[in-house]
């Protein structure tokens, strides 16, 4: 219970910075506000990085992508992966079997490599990234709603509904989806926090958009500067930039897990 | 589980060769990266890998602190029309299976070399050298198609030599990776190289032409932070960057050898495009560009500010001080974009003109690298909206090549050898043609007048006119030229310098073989 | 346990059958990622083979194709065939283990990727040797103190842990132990400034290299086994025949370990299988930011050169990896589960 109050709070918090990020941030990021690698002081409180742009105002506009990007995942797992899941345990019979053949593949591939070669083909945008990032959103989930599907099937009340001629749209509608759902926004919000993931991980290896300062790119530009390790630079450039990927998906994580376990009645003694 | 994990262990340790240390005399050992194998058709085409292959191989000359110096060839001589040169080996001059280096081995090197093309020197040669006679044992006579300025530089400096005996059976060189590939005739001879770990081991040799070897053994290795194996004594030294120059500085146990800036760092403007094509909007550029700043920004303070002209102010054989120049001057540059018709200025602070057209352009960046990002903001500030498009550097190259860009930014060496390097920013047919280059038929005359004038005096008077009209038209603008830098710790090996105009084609780096060899040498 | 010879037979038939029935899953995936490597650069817009066809004026650096690597190239690819052409010349390079030529690295990939592979191979497996036993005992401990302090503290900072990007931890570990505490070195596999005299101090180096990035890929991997042991633990010791064996007797701790422990690893061991995909991820973020010179550097390096025919093969190789892998886990899967009966995981 507490752990879902935290992450919720944290998550409506960096949600409210990425909305207000032109009224939090006391520069543009791209602005040359000050002189290269500055220290914290009252104008920059997070000092300026190589090119002398302001670390504080990255770090409040970086939510914006971070964000963006556990929302593509989140709505690429739930629209796709649910939709195909939905499909494949409603109708089962030769549709399921290929899409749960194709989900197994899918599984089966490693995926940053892939996406490393996908990559290699466009140049580097925030598009590709959230395209990526919703390309590989909906396989898990898929096979997760499948199977819920398949027992909800079974329900008395849904052969009941069946045998009175109920239409498969109106069983979907009245009965699947609101069943679903509990399990479909826990999923997405799981799925958000991978996303997050994702995105900073693309960015870390140079694969994110150059000209948006997410957080995975500001480490990666940090862990560039050749001093971040032997100077305190780490502390106001590395750092800040590290925790709030970590603080915004453990987040997700708590909040995924608390739904989890209000809504899942199986799962509530496994928190 | 477990036995696995010993088993790869095992396996993974086995990739060492069985070298044994041999504790006696001096190994140093420099920070590096992998450059391919140091065979001559081995190493990649970067100045690194070429200088690895020069620790094996000689050139007919060679290059010092002020200039070019013979080598294995002891003297010279140029015909009066440029165009025979003669050049006596010196004696005594073994390769490192013993067998004495001839007059013979020459001309095989440029037979090879016009069957077998290679991607640096082939380039230089052909269309240059005719033909290569030998005179006997030792003596070598070239004869050019036509006086040809850069000679010496970029051929008898930079080609190396091949021994005949090895590489006549050698059919496909670039994949040739065993020992015969290495066995040139240099001070050091390979005892290992690791593709994967990028490290290379040379041991001296004992017969070199040149004298005792100061150096036994020479390793360069891959160190992730090389700023604390430095200082640590891992290493004995590396190139740092200016940020780390700055952490170096107050270490009493490192000293920093500052060298020369031939890396070039520059804005082009695509030529035949309509807003880029027009001068006023090029010297708007310049004008709104505060390089001093840019070089204090982006650079830290470790490079020179961008002459106009092209030819870095260090180059200082052939720089020309009388050209023009566009001090930052924001106020002026906005009045060239309103006589250019940009007179008004949108909610978003960008120029359009009468048609409602803003002024925004695409420009080509890298991956690495914030300086665009610094460019962009300053040309907010007239009025101009850029674009940036961050490409990987061969797909940044491949639309450049092709014209397929308005600005673009792009980084590069080879401006401190040959001043035969500015032919490159014209359309000459040598070079691949691109409509995006500078079209001038003065500066194309005089780019192919400079080739062949041996006389520097005539030769610096073509170079002045055309810095002059690069300046005036603006093709491209050098934004800065970065600076090199050696950190290493002295005991060991001092007297690190960097060599004038850059080793061999122009590389500007400290690694020039000399450093490593005994004042107590033949002397030439 | 002890079951007739008969029943034995019947066990070991379905078991073949659930591994012939894997086999092909498997092999139909390898068909599709070759479907991949071989469309991805023929069919999407753009010229992804211009780079070959394209100048070498600009020579100034390593991505810069020369002449012979441009004839190596248009031979592989078979650019001068048809499209159906190129695809049987391809199968049967691969069929042939030949797995082309890099350009940037001037060497074939199969000697590359013989080079890289063993590294990657000892630190993933490290790091899920010791991400399993650490994860393991870990939900085991939790499981035993179910609701406890103990087992709510572990559980926040495991899943504290699994929040924080590898990169990031990695990052934090170098500065901890290499930098303020000098005890480990900041980069690559093993020294390369040393010549080892014994063999002993050849592996003592090794692991000393190996020590922080197999520590960060196992700190990302943990909290799932942990996570996943303890609830599978909570589970069984629900379960009827562990209510037998207490009333048989039997003593708290010996059920958990000689009974709840042997199936809680089941869950466990699929998870593992399924996380492989996954780790590969790790590894190319532990091994980019270790300098650690396996199959992930090859791979960050290739993406840095566009070196299409690396990225490639090693996706190619990474699959094939992964699905060995993961047939020698259904291997243990089978062999582990005491309930005979193979359902699909």
């Amino acid at each position: 219970m507490k752990a879902l109050h935290a992450g919720l709070l944290v998550i409506f918090l960096v949600f409210l910075v990425a909305i207000f990020a032109p009224l939090l941030a006391p520069f543009s990021p791209e602005s040359l506000a000050g002189k290269p690698l500055q220290s914290p002081d009252k104008v920059h409180w997070l000092g300026t990085d190589r090119i002398g742009q302001d670390i504080f105002s990255q770090l409040v506009f970086g939510s914006r992508v971070s964000l963006l990007a556990g929302a593509a995942a989140a709505v690429g797992a739930t629209l796709i992966g649910g939709s195909l899941g939905m499909a494949a345990g409603f109708f089962g019979g030769r549709l399921d079997r290929v899409l749960m053949r194709g989900v197994d593949i899918f599984i089966a591939i490693p995926h940053l490599p892939f996406m490393l070669l996908l990559a290699a083909h466009f140049p580097p945008s925030l598009a590709t990234t959230l395209t990526v990032l919703i390309l590989f959103s909906w396989a898990g989930e898929a096979r997760l709603i499948r199977s819920q599907v398949l027992s909800l099937r079974q329900r008395e009340y849904m052969e009941a509904a069946r045998m009175a001629g109920a239409g498969k749209l109106y069983l979907i509608q009245r009965y699947l989806l609101p069943e679903l759902a509990p399990l479909l926004l826990t999923q997405a919000v799981l799925r958000c926090g991978w996303g997050v993931l994702a995105e900073a991980g693309l960015a870390f290896i140079g694969l994110g958009d150059p000209t948006q300062k997410s957080w995975g790119l500001m480490l990666h530009y940090a862990l560039d500067y050749q001093g971040i390790y032997f100077t305190t630079a780490w502390q106001w450039w590395l750092a800040p930039p590290g925790l709030c990927i970590s603080i915004l998906i453990l987040a997700l994580t708590w909040t995924g897990f608390a739904m989890e376990e209000r809504w899942n009645p199986t799962l509530k003694e496994g928190r | 589980m477990l036995a696995v994990l010993l088993l790869v262990l095992l396996l993974v340790g086995c990739g060492q060769s069985g070298a044994t240390k041999d504790k006696k005399g001096m190994t140093l050992t420099l920070a590096g990266d992998d450059y391919g194998y140091p065979s001559p058709y081995g190493f990649y085409p970067r100045g690194p890998g070429y200088l690895r292959m020069t620790l094996l191989f000689d050139t007919l000359a060679w290059k010092d602190e002020k200039g070019v110096i013979p080598w294995l060839a002891g003297q010279w001589q140029m015909s009066a029309d440029g165009r025979t040169w003669t050049f006596d080996l010196r004696d005594n001059i073994r390769w490192h299976d013993g067998k004495a280096l001839t007059a013979e081995d020459v001309v095989f090197t440029y037979e090879y070399l016009d069957q077998h093309p290679h991607p640096w020197f082939s380039r230089e040669v052909k269309g240059v050298v005719e033909r290569v006679e030998a005179r006997g044992e030792k003596q070598v006579v070239f004869y050019l198609s036509r006086a040809y300025a850069p000679f010496l530089n970029n051929i008898a400096a930079t080609v190396p030599v091949l021994p005949r005996h090895i590489w006549a059976d050698i059919v496909d060189p670039a994949s040739c990776t065993d020992t015969r590939a290495v066995m040139g005739s240099g001070p050091f001879r390979l005892t290992g190289y690791d593709k994967a770990a990028g490290s290379y081991n040379f041991e001296a040799n004992r017969d070199y032409f040149r004298g005792v070897n100061k150096v036994d053994r020479l390793f360069f290795v891959k160190v992730g932070q090389p700023l604390m194996a430095l200082q640590k004594g891992e290493i004995d030294g590396f190139n740092p960057d200016m940020d780390q120059v700055a952490l170096l500085k107050n270490n009493s146990n490192i000293r920093i050898c500052e060298g020369n800036s031939f890396w070039i760092y520059r804005l082009l403007f695509n030529m035949s495009q309509d807003v880029t094509g027009d001068i006023r909007f090029r010297q708007a550029m310049a004008h709104a560009l505060n390089l001093p700043e840019l070089v204090e920004r982006a650079m830290h303070g470790g490079a020179l500010p961008g002459s106009p002209g092209y030819i870095s102010p260090e180059l200082n054989e052939w720089y020309y001080t009388g050209i023009t120049r566009y001090p930052y001057d924001p106020e002026k540059s906005r009045k060239l974009l309103e006589a250019m018709g940009y007179d008004r200025v949108n909610s978003q602070g960008i120029r359009e003109n009468a048609a409602g057209q803003r002024l925004s352009l695409e420009m080509l960046t890298f991956q690495q690298g914030q300086d665009a990002e610094i460019i962009k903001q300053w040309l907010l500030m007239i009025g101009v909206e850029v674009r940036l498009r961050a490409l990987e550097k061969s797909a940044h190259d491949k639309l450049i090549d092709s014209s397929q860009y308005q600005l673009a930014i792009n980084g590069h060496g080879g401006i401190g050898g040959d001043p035969i390097f500015l032919n490159q920013l014209a359309a000459i047919n040598a070079i691949p043609a691109s409509a995006a280059l500078y079209h001038n038929p003065e500066y194309l005359q005089l780019a192919e007048q400079q080739a062949y004038q041996t006389n520097p005096v005539e030769r610096r008077q073509s170079l002045a006119r055309m810095q002059s009209l690069l300046a005036e038209d603006l093709p491209t603008l050098p934004l800065y030229y970065r600076k090199s830098y050696f950190a290493y710790r002295p005991g060991k090996i001092e007297g690190w310098f960097y060599t004038s105009g850059g080793i061999a084609m122009g590389i500007p780096t400290e690694m020039n073989k000399l450093v490593f060899l005994g004042d107590g040498g033949t002397p030439p | 346990m002890s079951c007739s010879c008969e029943k034995g037979s019947v066990r070991l038939r379905r078991q073949l059958a659930y591994l012939a029935g894997r086999a092909g899953e498997y092999a139909i995936t390898l068909l599709v990622i070759l479907a991949i490597n071989f469309a991805l650069p023929r069919l999407l817009p753009g010229d992804s083979f211009a780079y070959i066809t394209g100048s070498t004026s600009s020579a100034d650096y390593a991505g810069a194709l020369d002449a012979h690597s441009q004839k190596v190239l248009r031979a592989y690819y078979g650019l001068d065939l048809s499209l159906q052409e190129q695809f049987v010349l391809y199968l049967s390079q691969l069929a042939v283990g030949d797995l082309g030529y890099s350009h940037f690295f001037k060497v074939s990939v199969n000697q590359l990727i013989a080079e890289r592979l063993p590294w990657s191979m000892l630190l993933v497996v490290t790091g899920v040797f010791v991400a399993l036993v650490v994860g393991v005992a870990l939900g085991v401990l939790s499981a035993w103190r179910r609701s406890g302090n103990m087992d709510r503290g572990l559980w926040a900072l495991l899943t504290a842990l699994r929040s924080v990007p590898s990169f990031f931890l990695g990052s934090l570990l170098l500065l901890i132990f290499s930098v303020h505490w000098n005890l480990f070195p900041l980069f690559g596999a093993r020294d390369m400034t040393l010549i080892y005299p014994t063999a002993l101090e050849r592996m003592e180096d090794i692991l000393h290299h190996l020590t922080l990035p197999a520590l960060t890929l196992a700190m990302g991997e943990v909290t799932g086994k942990y996570l996943l042991t303890r609830a599978a633990m909570l589970d069984t010791l629900r379960e009827e025949y562990i209510m037998f064996s207490r009333a048989r007797g039997f003593s708290d701790t010996a059920v958990m370990f000689r009974h709840a422990l042997p199936n809680a690893l089941i869950p466990v061991i699929t998870h593992t299988g399924m996380r492989l995909g996954v780790m590969m991820g790790g590894m190319i973020f532990v091994e980019s930011l270790f300098g650690y010179p396996g199959m992930g550097k090859l791979f960050v390096d290739a993406m840095s050169a566009r070196d299409l025919q690396v990225l490639q093969s090693g996706f190619l190789m990474t699959s094939v990896v992964m699905v060995v892998m993961n047939l020698a886990l259904d291997l243990v899967y089978v062999r582990l589960d005491p309930r005979v009966e193979v359902t699909k995981p």
